[in-house]
Parts: structure tokens; C-alpha cells; sequence
């Protein structure tokens, strides 16, 4: 599980997730993820376009950095899920306590709104 | 009832130690034994999240005494499915009698715990538990697609 963070015009912050976000990945970038997401006072997307599986873990990890933006009056948009993960992702119904959106700019445009 | 095993040799068979490195390990002996089956992607990530989930379930709950133990897996075809059989000696735990854990509604009403077990739940076309002789055996039927 790799991850880069970016600064985007807001300012927010973007976290782009690559790899596995089981409960290894989770474990091996959750203290970064956590300083560079939830440590913020701003609003983030996260793109998971390159995450090819996700599980309990991994799902654990961005419930518990949302809630902690959420606590400082932010949020936390997630974009770029493929079909499977996706899934997991509805099983769980994290996208009804928070956006899930298909694309980068769908998710811009949700922080927007 | 008890459930019986299909007849068929197992896939795989394999002792899990309880340590995290053999979850990832075990997913890579798990993909060697199903290379070539012609399952689709859906099936195996699928079979993927109930490995994970269960092998991480043992790995935090079933030996609160620690010390070296291990799952023993086996990994089973059949026509309507693919079947995993999860079998330790560790404390008795019915998945099957947890109570579902409801949708959450709002970022403060979604529970920490019992994620893996709804995952798996909906992943399964089928569960079973059984206590045999002080062993936990929880068996999973993932129909094909």
C-alpha cells in the first residue's frame, strides 16, 4: 500500500492511495494517512482509484479519519473506486455517511457545493 | 446437522499460523491453487475478503492467551461453489449467532467493530459453524458466478 498527498486550490487535501487496503496496507500507511488527512484543518478527497481491494480494515481506517475531520466542521470525499471495491464500500454503507463520488471532479464539486 | 466436507480432494490445505504475514502469504498460496480455474474476478475478490476476514478474526480474537497456533484451512470446488473451511482450536465463537451490526446512518453512528463479519456475511451465499471436540469449524460457500 502506497500513498501520495497533494495540496489542491481551498486548500484541501488530496490523499491518492495505491495497492491493497487490507488489513496489512491498512497497518503500513494508516499513522501517515492519519497525520496527512485527519491531522488537517480542511477538507480532503481521497482517490482510490488505485486501490484494488479493500477490507474491514482498510474500511475502519477511513471511517475513523472521516469522523475526525467531520469533529473539526470538514469533510472527507472519496472518488475513484472500481466496481468491486465500490461494493465493499455499499455493503458497508459508507457512502451514506459520506460522499462517494465517481471522479476527481465530482468530488471537487461536492466539497464545492 | 453437522456439515460434511465435499468428497472431493481439497484445493489447498494448509496450517495458517496466527501471525499477520500469513494472512498475505496464505492469499498468495490460495491464488496458486485457483490459477487456471477460470474464476471470475468477482468470485475471487470475494474469496479474497472471507480469507481476510476470518483469518483476521482468529488472528485478533481466538487465542486471548497468545502462544503459537494456527487455523487450518482447506479450500474445496464444487459445481455450485467454491467452499472455505476454517477449523482452530481457539476460544468457541459462533460468527453466525453475532448480531448483524445495522447501517449506520451518520459518520457518529458507524461502529468500529463487526465490519469483517458483515463483509463476509454478505460475501457467503451460505455459513455454518460447528464446535467439534473443543475446534471452532466455520465453513463458507461463495457461489459461482
Amino acid at each position: 500500500m502506497d500513498m501520495t498527498v497533494s495540496e489542491l486550490d481551498g486548500p484541501l487535501t488530496c490523499a491518492r492511495l495505491q495497492g491493497r487496503l487490507d488489513a496489512a496496507g491498512a497497518d503500513r500507511v494508516g499513522v501517515r494517512f492519519t497525520a496527512a488527512v485527519a491531522a488537517q484543518a480542511r477538507d480532503a478527497v481521497i482517490d482510490l482509484s488505485g486501490v484494488s481491494f479493500v477490507a474491514s480494515m482498510g474500511l475502519r481506517l477511513l471511517i475513523s479519519t472521516a469522523r475526525s475531520l467531520s469533529l473539526k466542521g470538514h469533510r472527507m470525499v472519496l472518488f475513484g473506486a472500481n466496481g468491486d471495491v465500490q461494493g465493499v464500500l455499499e455493503d458497508a454503507a459508507l457512502d451514506q455517511i459520506m460522499p462517494v463520488a465517481s471522479t476527481e471532479a465530482e468530488a471537487l464539486a461536492v466539497l464545492a457545493a | 446437522m453437522p456439515y460434511s466436507l465435499p468428497d472431493a480432494a481439497p484445493l489447498l490445505r494448509l496450517a495458517v499460523p496466527n501471525e499477520l504475514a500469513a494472512v498475505e502469504s496464505t492469499r498468495l498460496q490460495v491464488h496458486d491453487a485457483i490459477a487456471g480455474l477460470g474464476l471470475s474476478a468477482r468470485l475471487i475478490y470475494r474469496l479474497e475478503l472471507v480469507l481476510e476476514e476470518t483469518l483476521m478474526n482468529r488472528l485478533w480474537h481466538a487465542f486471548p492467551d497468545g502462544g503459537r497456533h494456527s487455523t487450518d484451512l482447506s479450500l474445496h470446488l464444487v459445481p455450485e461453489a467454491l467452499v472455505l473451511c476454517f477449523d482452530d482450536d481457539g476460544i468457541a465463537f459462533d460468527p453466525l449467532q453475532a448480531p448483524p451490526t445495522a447501517s449506520p446512518r451518520t459518520l457518529s453512528e458507524a461502529a468500529p467493530g463487526g465490519l469483517g463479519l458483515m463483509l463476509t456475511r454478505k460475501a457467503a451465499s451460505t455459513c455454518t459453524y460447528e464446535r467439534v471436540a473443543g475446534r471452532n469449524r466455520f465453513t463458507v460457500h461463495l457461489a459461482r458466478d
